[in-house]
């Protein structure tokens, strides 16, 4: 990650100093890797075996059903890897609801009106009328989109893909057009994700210059202090404030759950 | 197929310079022409054959080709129109190329089984008769029909009852069909028909949807029977259109719902359910109509149209706001760079 892309005098300097900016800290715990590492597995799969439907005209679509053993495989695949989503969807919630009871659940990801004021800081400073990037909290404005996105995407897709699963069942409990309302939005909701994934997350996590060629948080779940102070400087803000309350205390111990505020750590050559 | 050109001086040249055939047709020409030619307006199309009297076929002349023949068909000095051989001598297409003949059906059948009228040559056109069948120009589509019947029927009693194929469904107050599809508009030229299992599933779908397609999509065919020729592109788009397309071997083709011979009647609810049935378990009369043709549009399917347009249109502003984002990004990110070998250069006073 280089610095110099940012362009700006570096956000808190005072108190940076206090903290080896190569050090990292622990953003997602084992779970929330898990997680994600299960949902892009079975999202890619679910691409790439649900697309030759969409295309089926093409050529390129019957060498891809060829690949995986025929139309019959394709479908099997298709539908094993829609049930690893949902596995990784009652994974996340179920949780969440674990982090709750242990009181740890600490809504980070719920949008607020500091998010629209990033959204628009973010573009003055994309124009060039501001000189920094807004400081971002733990979750910034588009991961938020991403999760939520992502929250309402495989709704609409479990929901629909069990639908047309079972059709004949389908129309024997709802109306036909239920399963036509099922038939439509789960190829349609598939294309607008493939294109949010594809364009805007790949986008943000891996082509961003400043992250080239990817982010690697969410393979180790830790990020470097200097990156956390350029990608989410409120978090990293709060992080300091923080630490210069509990001065005199030893820095928190390795394997902190990342719902509770991220503490410094003793990992610096960890960073592939 | 290729249809030879009519006899006279012309007709040499036109056999693609063929030594073989010239020389035969000559020979064959001068010595017994006109004979027994049955082919003529007054004979019937059972005029049992008279032309035995033309005599073998020369054996030099099919030996000078190394054309040997096949055991199926009878040895020259047999009843020469009971030999392939001879109408081979000039229909010399790639149908009768004797292997592929042999791979089709009608392998067994000589050609006179079909072409009965056919005495001897080179024939006149029949006037009308089996062996005119669908080719006479002449023919209007009812004369096609009953010659292709006469012509078919005979052998196919089992598949073709006597009353007839029923092809579509009878509506009170609606007129029968100006021209219902005659047997070879579903099965293809004669000579090409292949048993249908010999062919692997797949592809005797996919052959046999061409041909309900290529009439069902016709337009003004579909307009003159009072039908509509949306059903190739809805079936084309609908999952199990899709799936055949992309080689699905329990996807079915418009055979399997509409049957063959006699169209079912879908509309009535426990023949949908039961074809239906057949591979959705739980088929309810309401399933059925999952099935059957209807477009996407506000008049046929309102709710279809409506989740369409919204998610196209959600599909649409979310992807533009994204790239946008994307976009500006991507500016800003260039216009740092930039800035920033600049600022490595100034100083660096290159120059
Ligand atoms: C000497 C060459 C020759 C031989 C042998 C021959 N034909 Fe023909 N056949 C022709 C020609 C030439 C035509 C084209 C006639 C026309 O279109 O006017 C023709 C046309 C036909 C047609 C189409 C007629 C139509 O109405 O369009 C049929 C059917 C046919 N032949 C069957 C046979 C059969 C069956 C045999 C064997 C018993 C046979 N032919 C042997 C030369 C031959
Ligand atoms: C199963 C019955 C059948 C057999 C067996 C058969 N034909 Fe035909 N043939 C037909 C029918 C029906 C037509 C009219 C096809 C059409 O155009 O619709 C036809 C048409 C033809 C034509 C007309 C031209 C054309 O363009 O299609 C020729 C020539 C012909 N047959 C030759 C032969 C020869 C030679 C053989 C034997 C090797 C043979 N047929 C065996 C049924 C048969
Ligand atoms: C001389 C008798 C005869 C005539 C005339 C005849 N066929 Fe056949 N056809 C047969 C025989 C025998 C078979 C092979 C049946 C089998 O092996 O099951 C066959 C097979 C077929 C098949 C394939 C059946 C399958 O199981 O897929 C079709 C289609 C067919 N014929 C259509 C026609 C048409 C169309 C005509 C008229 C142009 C015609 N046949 C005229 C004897 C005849
Ligand atoms: C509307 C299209 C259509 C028409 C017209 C039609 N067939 Fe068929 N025929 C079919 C279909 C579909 C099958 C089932 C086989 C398949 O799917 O390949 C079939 C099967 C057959 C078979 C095999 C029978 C069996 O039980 O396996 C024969 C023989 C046959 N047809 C002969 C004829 C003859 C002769 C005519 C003309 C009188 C004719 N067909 C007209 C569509 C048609
Ligand atoms: C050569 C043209 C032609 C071919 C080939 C053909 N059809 Fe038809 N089809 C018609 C015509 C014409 C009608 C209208 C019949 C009538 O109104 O009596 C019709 C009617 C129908 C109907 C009834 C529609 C209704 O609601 O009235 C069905 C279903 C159908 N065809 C299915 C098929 C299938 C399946 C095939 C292929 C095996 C096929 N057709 C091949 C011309 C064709
Ligand atoms: C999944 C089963 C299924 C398949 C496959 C299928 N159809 Fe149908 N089709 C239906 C049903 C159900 C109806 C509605 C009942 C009716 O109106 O007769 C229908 C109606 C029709 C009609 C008349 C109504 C209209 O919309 O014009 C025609 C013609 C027709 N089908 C032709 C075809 C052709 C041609 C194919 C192959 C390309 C085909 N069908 C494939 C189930 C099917
Ligand atoms: C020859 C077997 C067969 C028949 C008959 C048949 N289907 Fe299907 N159908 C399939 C297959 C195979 C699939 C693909 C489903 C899969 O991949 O499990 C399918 C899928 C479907 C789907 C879509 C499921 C999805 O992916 O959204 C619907 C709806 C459907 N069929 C309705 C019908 C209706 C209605 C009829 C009767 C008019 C019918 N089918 C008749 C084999 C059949």
């Amino acid at each position: 990650m280089s610095s110099s892309a940012h362009g700006g005098a570096p956000t808190g300097q005072g108190r940076a100093a206090a903290l080896d900016p190569k050090r990292e800290v622990q953003r997602f715990d084992l779970h929330q890797r898990l997680q994600h590492g299960l949902m892009a597995s079975s999202f890619i799969t679910l691409v790439v075996t649900g697309w030759p439907l969409t295309t089926h005209g093409i050529g390129s679509s019957q060498s891809l059903v060829e690949l995986f053993g025929g139309m019959e495989a394709t479908a099997l695949i298709h539908r094993v890897a829609g049930v690893c989503m949902a596995v990784a969807a009652i994974y996340h919630v179920a949780y969440l609801g674990y982090l709750a009871r242990a009181r740890r659940l600490r809504f980070s990801m719920l949008p607020g009106p500091k998010d629209a004021a990033d959204l628009v800081g973010n573009l003055m400073y994309f124009l060039g009328r501001q000189k920094h990037r807004p400081k971002f909290p733990r979750y910034t404005y588009f991961e938020k989109f991403d999760y939520w996105a992502v929250f309402w995407g495989v709704a609409i897709m479990v929901g629909s893909g069990l639908l047309r699963w079972y059709p004949d069942a389908t129309t024997s409990i709802f109306p036909p057009f239920v399963y036509e309302i099922g038939l439509h939005a789960h190829a349609d909701e598939a294309l607008l994700a493939s294109l949010a994934i594809f364009v805007w997350h790949f986008y943000n996590v891996h082509l961003r210059p400043q992250i080239f060629p990817m982010s690697w948080v969410f393979i180790t779940g830790r990020m470097t202090v200097e990156e956390l102070k350029e990608e989410h400087g409120a978090e990293y803000d709060e992080m300091m404030s923080e630490l210069e309350r509990s001065r005199p205390k030893t820095p928190a111990p390795a394997g902190v759950p990342a719902e509770a505020p991220p503490a410094p750590e003793d990992a610096g050559g960890a960073k592939p | 197929m290729r249809v030879l050109p009519p006899t006279g001086p012309g007709f040499f040249p036109l056999l693609g310079g063929k030594p073989r055939a010239t020389l035969i047709l000559t020979t064959l020409l001068l010595a017994p022409f006109g004979t027994g030619h049955a082919s003529g307006p007054a004979s019937a199309p059972t005029t049992a054959p008279t032309a035995g009297k033309a005599g073998p076929l020369p054996d030099g002349a099919l030996a000078a080709d190394g054309f040997t023949g096949s055991e199926k068909i009878a040895p020259p000095d047999a009843d020469p129109l009971r030999d392939a051989r001879w109408c081979r001598l000039c229909h010399d297409d790639d149908h009768f190329e004797s292997s592929a003949w042999r791979t089709t059906a009608h392998t067994e059948q000589v050609c006179r089984d079909c072409h009965s009228g056919y005495h001897f040559n080179p024939h006149l056109p029949a006037e009308l008769g089996p062996e005119a069948a669908t080719t006479n120009e002449g023919a209007t589509p009812a004369k096609r029909r009953a010659a292709a019947w006469a012509t078919c029927q005979p052998c196919h009693k089992d598949a073709v009852p006597e009353e007839g194929i029923r092809h579509g469904l009878p509506e009170p107050g609606k007129p029968a069909a100006e021209n219902p599809p005659t047997c070879r508009d579903c099965h293809g030229d004669p000579h090409e028909v292949l048993l249908s299992k010999s062919l692997p599933p797949v592809e005797r779908r996919r052959k046999m949807n061409d041909r309900c397609v290529a009439c069902h999509g016709d337009a003004e065919r579909m307009k003159a029977a009072g039908l509509d020729d949306h059903v190739p592109a809805a079936y084309g788009h609908s999952v199990h259109g899709r799936k055949l397309d992309l080689g699905g071997e329990r996807a079915p083709g418009c055979v399997d719902c509409h049957g063959s011979h006699e169209t079912k009647d879908l509309k009535d609810p426990e023949v949908g359910r039961a074809t239906c049935g057949e591979c959705h378990e739980h088929a309810t009369p309401d399933f059925v109509t999952l099935g059957d043709h209807r477009p996407f549009t506000l008049e046929a399917r309102p709710v279809s149209f409506f989740t369409l347009k919204f998610f196209g249109w959600l599909t649409f502003l979310t992807i533009f706001a994204l790239s946008m984002h994307v976009l500006l990004d991507v500016y800003r990110s260039v216009r740092v760079i930039m800035a920033a070998n600049r600022n490595d250069d100034t100083p660096g006073g290159h120059a």
